[in-house]
C-alpha cells in the first residue's frame, strides 16, 4: 500500500483535497463527506489508517498535537501529489468524453 | 447475581467476524465485553440487554489517545485490548459510520499480522515435524511397537503427540483463516460481521473438551503406573493370586526344593520373586524362580541339578493386540539363530512356538513368554504351561 505515485485510493484523494485546509480526524471525515457532497463517506477506522500511511509517504503533516486531537496538513510532497493525481483524472474524463460524443 | 461473568474464549479471537458476532449476541443477552482474562477467557459486564455492533482493529499498538478520539467523535468506544486485537464497541442507536469502509484498506492492517503468523506457523510445524520423527524413530526403534504400547512406555509420548498435533492445527487454522481474510479484503470483500460462530464454538469447546481428557490422562498414567508396581518374593501371600507358573509345575518332581538367591534387594530374593506392573493397555506379571533337587546332578556332571524358570505374562486389556505382541515379544528376546522358533500344533493354545526351552504362547487376551531352565521334557512342562493359561482365563 505504499504510494508510489501512480493513481490513488478514492479514499486518499479525498482526504488530501480536504486537507488543504488543516483539519483533525474527525472534522476531515466530516469535510470528505462535503467535498464529496455526500457521496464518500469515510469510517473512522479507514481515516486513521489512510492518514497514518501517508504521514509515513510524507504526503502529509502533524501540525498540532494536543494529546487527544492531531490536527494534519498537506504537505508539498502531497500537494503535488494531488495536482498529478488531479492531471490525471481529469486527463481520463476528457478522454472518456467520446462518450457523449459518440465513436470517434 | 456476579457483576461480571467469565466466559471461555474457545476460538481464536482473529477469526474477526465470529468474534465480533459473538460480542453483539452477548451484548443482545445483557453481556458486555469488558475485558480478556487470563488463560483464554472474556470476562463480561452484566447488564441491560443492548444492540450493539462490535469491531476489532488489527494493530500491532494499543491505540493512540488521538485515535481513541477519532473513534469516539464517530460514534465507536474503546474497550479493550488481546493480543494485536484492539476491540470497540457502539450502541446501535448511535448510528456510527461503519469502522472500517475501505476492504483494501483494511487488508493492509493484516500483513503484518498475517506475516507473524505464517513465521509462527513454519516454526511450530518444523518443531512437530522433528517432534514426530522423534517419536517416530522411538516407538519403531527396536521394532517391538506392540511391546511398548502393552508396556505402557509410549502412551504418554503418544497422547503428547496428540496434544502437540492439536495445538499445531489450531496455528495452522488460525493462519489460514487470516490469509483468507486477508485476500477477500484485497478483492474488496468486507468482512462478514455476523458470521456464525455457535457451531464453530460448540465443535472447539468438544476438541478442547477432548484434548484436556487426553492430556489429563497423560499425565495421570504414569503416576498410576508408579503406584501399581509391585515387586514380592514368591512366598509372599499376596503373590498367591497372580498368574505365575512356579517351577514345581514344569518339574513335576517332589524332591524339588526352593532355592534362595544370592542377590537380596530391600528384603526381596532376586531370583524368586515376582513383580507387577499396570498400563491402560495390560497387566503385566514377571516372574522368577530357582530350585534345587537334592543329590541329582546335571547330566554333565557340572553339579548338583539346579532348575528355574522365567514367566513374562501379560493380560492385555484389548484381546486383538494378543497376536502383535507375541512377534514383538519372539523378536525382543529369541536371539538363537541356531534354534528357529518352531510353530506347536497341538497345543489347545492360540499359538505356541517352542525354540529351545523357551515357549512363546497365546490364549485368548493372555500373552506369556515361559524360559525354562531345566531337564523336564517339552511335552511335559509345555502341558504345564498350557494349564497355567488356560486356569489364567
Amino acid at each position: 500500500m505504499t504510494y508510489a505515485g501512480g493513481p490513488m485510493t478514492e479514499a486518499m484523494y479525498y482526504i488530501l483535497l480536504a486537507l488543504l485546509t488543516p483539519s483533525h480526524g474527525y472534522h476531515l471525515m466530516q469535510t470528505v463527506e462535503e467535498v464529496s457532497r455526500g457521496r464518500l463517506r469515510i469510517g473512522p477506522g479507514t481515516l486513521y489508517g489512510v492518514l497514518t500511511r501517508m504521514l509515513k509517504e510524507g504526503l502529509i503533516v502533524v501540525v498540532e498535537d494536543d494529546g487527544r486531537r492531531k490536527t494534519y496538513a498537506v504537505t508539498p510532497a502531497g500537494r503535488e501529489a494531488l495536482e498529478e493525481e488531479y492531471r490525471r483524472l481529469t486527463a481520463l474524463v476528457e478522454d472518456g468524453a467520446i462518450l457523449k460524443e459518440g465513436t470517434p | 447475581m456476579k457483576p461480571y461473568v467469565r466466559k471461555l474464549v474457545l476460538e481464536d479471537l482473529l477469526h474477526i467476524g465470529r468474534t465480533e458476532c459473538w460480542l453483539e449476541d452477548m451484548a443482545r443477552e445483557g453481556l458486555h465485553l469488558e475485558r480478556f482474562g487470563r488463560l483464554g477467557t472474556a470476562v463480561f459486564r452484566r447488564g441491560a440487554p443492548e444492540e450493539v455492533r462490535c469491531r476489532i482493529d488489527v494493530s500491532p499498538a494499543p491505540p493512540e489517545p488521538a485515535q481513541v478520539t477519532l473513534y469516539q467523535e464517530a460514534g465507536w468506544d474503546y474497550v479493550t485490548r488481546s493480543g494485536q486485537l484492539n476491540f470497540y464497541r457502539s450502541p446501535g442507536a448511535r448510528n456510527a459510520p461503519e469502522l472500517h469502509t475501505d476492504p483494501a484498506q483494511q487488508a493492509a492492517t493484516l500483513e503484518g499480522l498475517e506475516r507473524q503468523l505464517r513465521r509462527s506457523a513454519i516454526l511450530v510445524g518444523a518443531l512437530m515435524a522433528v517432534f514426530f520423527a522423534m517419536m517416530f524413530f522411538v516407538f519403531f526403534w527396536d521394532a517391538t511397537p506392540w511391546k511398548s504400547l502393552a508396556d505402557g512406555d509410549l502412551l504418554n509420548q503418544a497422547i503428547l503427540c496428540l496434544v502437540e498435533g492439536y495445538a499445531l492445527l489450531m496455528v495452522l487454522r488460525t493462519f489460514l483463516s487470516l490469509r483468507s481474510l486477508h485476500r477477500k479484503l484485497e478483492r474488496g470483500v468486507p468482512i462478514n460481521h455476523r458470521e456464525d460462530w455457535r457451531g464453530p464454538r460448540r465443535r472447539a469447546a468438544m476438541a478442547l473438551g477432548g484434548i484436556l481428557v487426553l492430556a489429563a490422562v497423560g499425565a495421570a498414567v504414569p503416576w498410576m503406573q508408579l503406584a501399581s508396581r509391585q515387586e514380592m518374593n514368591l512366598t509372599d501371600p499376596a503373590a498367591a493370586g497372580l498368574p505365575v507358573l512356579r517351577l514345581a509345575e514344569l518339574e513335576q518332581d517332589p524332591a524339588l526344593e526352593p532355592e534362595a538367591g544370592s542377590i537380596i534387594r530391600d528384603g526381596v530374593d532376586f531370583s524368586n520373586r515376582v513383580e507387577t506392573r499396570w498400563s491402560p493397555f495390560s497387566r503385566l506379571t514377571e516372574s522368577r524362580e530357582q530350585g534345587v533337587i537334592p543329590g541329582r546332578t546335571w547330566p554333565d556332571s557340572s553339579g548338583e541339578y539346579s532348575p528355574s524358570v522365567r514367566t513374562t505374562h501379560y493380560r492385555l486389556t484389548f484381546g486383538w493386540m494378543a497376536p502383535y505382541l507375541l512377534q514383538d515379544l519372539m523378536e525382543r528376546y529369541h536371539h538363537n539363530p541356531t534354534q528357529p522358533p518352531a510353530l506347536l500344533w497341538d497345543t489347545g493354545l492360540d499359538e505356541a512356538w517352542l525354540a529351545g526351552n523357551d515357549l512363546y504362547a497365546r490364549l485368548g487376551n493372555q500373552v506369556a513368554v515361559i524360559r525354562y531352565y531345566g531337564q523336564a521334557p517339552a511335552e511335559q512342562w509345555v502341558a504345564a504351561a498350557e494349564t497355567f493359561l488356560r486356569e489364567n482365563q
